[in-house]
């Protein structure tokens, strides 16, 4: 069926199905709890009446208790846009396997969740300010086409996660779920980007993807170490001292991604690419609360 | 503070050249990371911590640079002058052999002594009394213990000479000035150490190529076969260029290799003449010794062969040009005062008749030695090879079956293995030469130095060598009813008046040809030849330069330096194995 996903894998991830905390709001309607009250059947609070409030609202009840007029608010049901924002950046080519790989199966895991419950699921692969999109589509059908997509993509590049999540937010009217999954290591910071997220009203997850041999470098002499995405330099002796450094700098930066996207209420979540992506969606993104089965 | 040896600061050349391989050095490895956000961070954070981390980045060199700092400085010996070293009678030895004339040491090693004995003079405690003694090869008394200004002026009038140093007999001379109640400070300023003074050495380096001996004689044909020993006492190879001359003219000249220490005979057949002049056209420390001269028409006496006589030995002698070669077999007086020179072949005497005689295993009676038996295969273990009848004569594996056993009570044993081999014994009007094994049951006569060892003998015992001075030697000549003469050597013209019937001149300090005119216009030629320093006892090959360390006087303050040029390279280690210890390990999930 697809070279990302097995069937086995596939045949588990069809007894899931996401959990967003937070109600969304969408323009059509779906199996999804909106923040919006209109045309539901499930009964939600009174408010009192308005001049243009439609009086087939009113409930004429409690108007005969009261002498008050009260419109009954009911919940609608709506769809959720699931967006999976992959970073397609350079820095994405690293690990075994490579960083985007993992992100395109995870993506690719999510996404065959979302559909299978009926949601509307888009993907962008983030390239330098821009993103290559796939417009959100709803039904297990599209699945298909959702791997395919993912699997023509390469990392390429550089990002600059800010602008490029700017531009998507502003061409995409519907909200809803944006699950970002990227290294964060951008030099021009992750901050902004997650903050145009959140004011963009999306719900947000962060998957923060990351290869063994940056969380523990290997390296030893004199070296000069060249960025993948923007090809500039930077000459190290790589000694104990410099080591203990990097790994320090490394803990405050996972520091404060974690901070960040609390502080703003974000969900987060590390992972490296030798964790199988079966297992953080089954075991890691369960535990933490992602995702949960969908008898239960 | 002075520097003994500031050519060492041209190793301070090093440190541009350190820094350009620094510059230079193995290319970084390049390695594409996926972001160089945390790196950068990293190095910031680090710097941020440590302010001093930007200079630790380049700290390796800068401690490699004041590494070559201290050793240039180590090597060129700082010295502290010592304030007031003196305060009794102070006696200034200073050596005035051909080696004090190097120039290892600038402006060269006598004048710095010289500079250093008077910086010491200057500084002694006022009233004390200072005597300056010039060792040359017999010490001269250049200033007896007085004040320091007549100390001072002897100081400056003093000058080396090409010739050797008796240091010992100067020390002695020193410790006789010694006045009773009066303490006695003996310093002595000299290229080697002594004990028994308090030494001041002056001298870096032997870096000098030599000519060490050249002889001439007259060839049966007409010419003249030049030996030539030449000397590398530098460290490292050297390329000579060997010139031979004769009366001026050039006759030979060749390009003589020889590894560090070596030594080397060159021989040569040139045109007859009067003067024999062998130069090495090379830029060294001591250029005295580059040039050396010989007498080439040196007639030899005649010789009257007593005995059997082996046929090498009469093949010897019809090989030099001997005036008159008699031969007899027995030890007749009336022969023998008619030869002025006796070989006595295995031959017993009842005694020694007066004259000079080359006694070849035979032993009479009359001489100061005795004789008691024989030594089988005796080993020649030491020989003088600067002795005049072993000039060029190699003892080397000399096989000798047997010898007389002999024990002499004076003259001069200049060959010996388990006892005397080689024997010379000279008292007035009778010089003899003994050699106490059968020369036809050795090899010696097989060598090709065996004819140049009977031409020595003959020379030897025909007192010829008076025509040859060693440097810093007087000539005394019989002046033959002269009164007057001139002499003209490398130092200029002196006239010497006659007294006695002997011509005497003061110590001759210059190596070279003198020629002495008398008043009738007839000439005399003679030749003074440079102090050479003497070989190992043994026929090995010379040792290496002897360089020797200050040992007192002042304070040399090189070995601060060293201790630094230690804690830099200890630090530049620590310093490399702090920066490449292993980084941390373990991932962060």
């Amino acid at each position: 069926m697809s070279t990302l996903l097995d069937r086995e894998f596939l045949r588990d991830l069809e007894q899931l199905t996401l959990l967003v905390r937070r109600r969304v709001r969408s323009s059509t309607s779906g199996e999804r709890r909106s923040i919006r009250y209109g045309q539901g059947v499930e009964f939600a609070d009174y408010r009192p009446y308005q001049v243009g409030d439609d009086y087939r609202s009113v409930d004429w009840n409690v108007y005969a208790r009261l002498d008050r007029l009260f419109v009954k608010l009911t919940t609608t049901e709506e769809d959720l846009d699931i967006h999976l924002l992959l970073d397609g950046s350079g820095s994405m080519r690293f690990g075994s396997p490579s960083k985007l790989d993992y992100a395109k199966q995870l993506g690719a895991a999510l996404g065959y969740i979302a559909l299978l419950r009926f949601e509307r699921v888009g993907v962008a692969v983030l390239h330098g300010r821009t993103c290559r999109l796939l417009p959100p589509r709803r039904g297990r059908q599209h699945a298909l086409t959702l791997f395919s997509f993912l699997e023509e993509e390469r990392a390429e590049g550089l990002t600059t996660l800010g602008q490029a999540l700017a531009e998507y937010a502003a061409h995409t009217s519907r909200r809803g779920v944006a699950i970002l999954l990227s290294d964060l290591l951008d030099p021009a910071g992750y901050e902004e980007a997650l903050k145009r997220l959140r004011y963009g009203r999306f719900e947000t997850f962060v998957v923060h993807i990351l290869s063994e041999e940056e969380l523990t470098p290997n390296l030893r002499g004199e070296l000069r170490l060249v960025d993948a995405e923007t090809g500039s330099t930077l000459e190290v002796t790589a000694t104990g001292e410099i080591l203990q450094a990097f790994a320090r700098t490394r803990d405050q930066f996972f520091e404060s991604c974690q901070r960040f996207c609390f502080r703003h209420g974000i969900e987060y979540l590390r992972t490296t690419t030798s964790v199988p992506v079966r297992d953080l969606v089954l075991r890691y993104m369960r535990a933490a609360g992602l995702v949960r089965g969908w008898r239960s | 503070m002075a520097l003994l040896n500031p050519q060492a600061l041209w190793w301070l050349l090093a440190i541009p050249l350190l820094v350009l391989l620094y510059l230079l050095r193995a290319r970084r490895r390049e390695l594409t990371v996926p972001s160089l956000v945390l790196w950068q961070r990293a190095l910031r954070d680090l710097q941020l911590r440590t302010p001093a981390r930007r200079l630790e980045r380049n700290l390796l060199l800068v401690l490699q640079i004041l590494a070559v700092c201290s050793a240039a400085l180590a090597l060129a010996r700082p010295h502290l002058p010592a304030p007031s070293l003196a305060s009794g009678d102070l006696v200034i030895v200073l050596d005035g052999s051909i080696r004090m004339q190097s120039l290892d040491v600038r402006p060269s090693r006598f004048e710095a002594a010289r500079r250093a004995a008077e910086d010491l003079i200057a500084h002694t405690t006022p009233g004390s009394s200072a005597a300056v003694i010039l060792a040359a090869r017999t010490p001269r008394l250049l200033a007896p213990l007085g004040g320091k200004s007549e100390a001072l002026q002897a100081l400056r009038r003093a000058a080396p000479t090409d010739g050797g140093a008796d240091l010992t007999g100067a020390l002695r001379l020193a410790q006789a000035l010694r006045r009773p109640g009066h303490a006695l400070d003996v310093h002595l300023f000299s290229h080697r150490a002594l004990p028994g003074a308090i030494s001041h050495v002056f001298a870096v380096r032997t870096e000098n190529a030599a000519i060490a001996d050249l002889l001439a004689f007259p060839q049966p044909h007409g010419g003249l076969r030049a030996l030539v020993r030449v000397r590398n006492e530098s460290s490292h190879r050297m390329r000579l260029p060997l010139r031979l001359s004769v009366d001026g003219q050039e006759a030979f000249r060749v390009q003589v290799g020889l590894e560090a220490h070596g030594e080397r005979v060159v021989t040569a057949t040139v045109p007859p003449g009067e003067v024999v002049e062998a130069t090495i056209d090379v830029s060294d420390d001591l250029p005295t010794d580059n040039r050396r001269a010989a007498l080439g028409l040196q007639a030899l006496p005649p010789v009257l062969l007593v005995g059997g006589g082996s046929s090498f030995l009469l093949d010897a002698l019809r090989v030099l040009p001997i005036p008159r070669l008699g031969r007899s077999t027995r030890v007749d007086p009336v022969t023998w005062s008619a030869y002025e020179v006796v070989i006595v072949d295995r031959t017993p005497l009842p005694g020694l008749p007066p004259g000079n005689a080359l006694l070849i295993g035979t032993v009479p009676e009359g001489l100061p030695v005795s004789h008691s038996g024989t030594v089988r295969r005796p080993v020649v273990l030491r020989w003088q090879r600067t002795h005049p009848v072993l000039r060029f004569v190699d003892l080397t594996d000399l096989q000798i079956p047997e010898a007389l056993r002999v024990e002499p009570h004076d003259g001069e044993v200049f060959a010996e293995g388990e006892g005397p081999l080689l024997w010379a014994y000279e008292a007035p009007a009778r010089r003899v030469i003994l050699v106490t094994f059968d020369l036809t049951r050795s090899d010696f006569p097989l060598r090709p130095s065996f004819p140049v060892f009977v031409y020595n003998a003959l020379r030897w015992l025909a007192g010829e060598q008076s025509k040859v001075l060693a440097a810093g030697e007087p000539l005394v000549l019989p002046a033959g009813g002269h009164r007057l003469a001139w002499v003209t050597g490398p130092a200029g013209t002196f006239r010497i008046e006659t007294s006695g019937g002997i011509l005497s001149t003061p110590p001759l300090d210059r190596a070279g040809v003198y020629r002495i005119r008398w008043e009738n216009g007839s000439v005399r030629t003679f030749v003074v030849h440079p102090a050479s320093e003497d070989p190992p006892p043994t026929g090995s090959a010379p040792g290496p330069p002897r360089i020797q360390e200050r040992s007192v006087g002042g304070r040399e303050v090189s070995r601060v330096f060293l201790w630094t040029l230690l804690a830099l390279l200890l630090g530049e280690w620590v310093l490399y194995v702090r920066q490449h210890a292993p980084g941390p390990r373990g991932a962060v999930r």
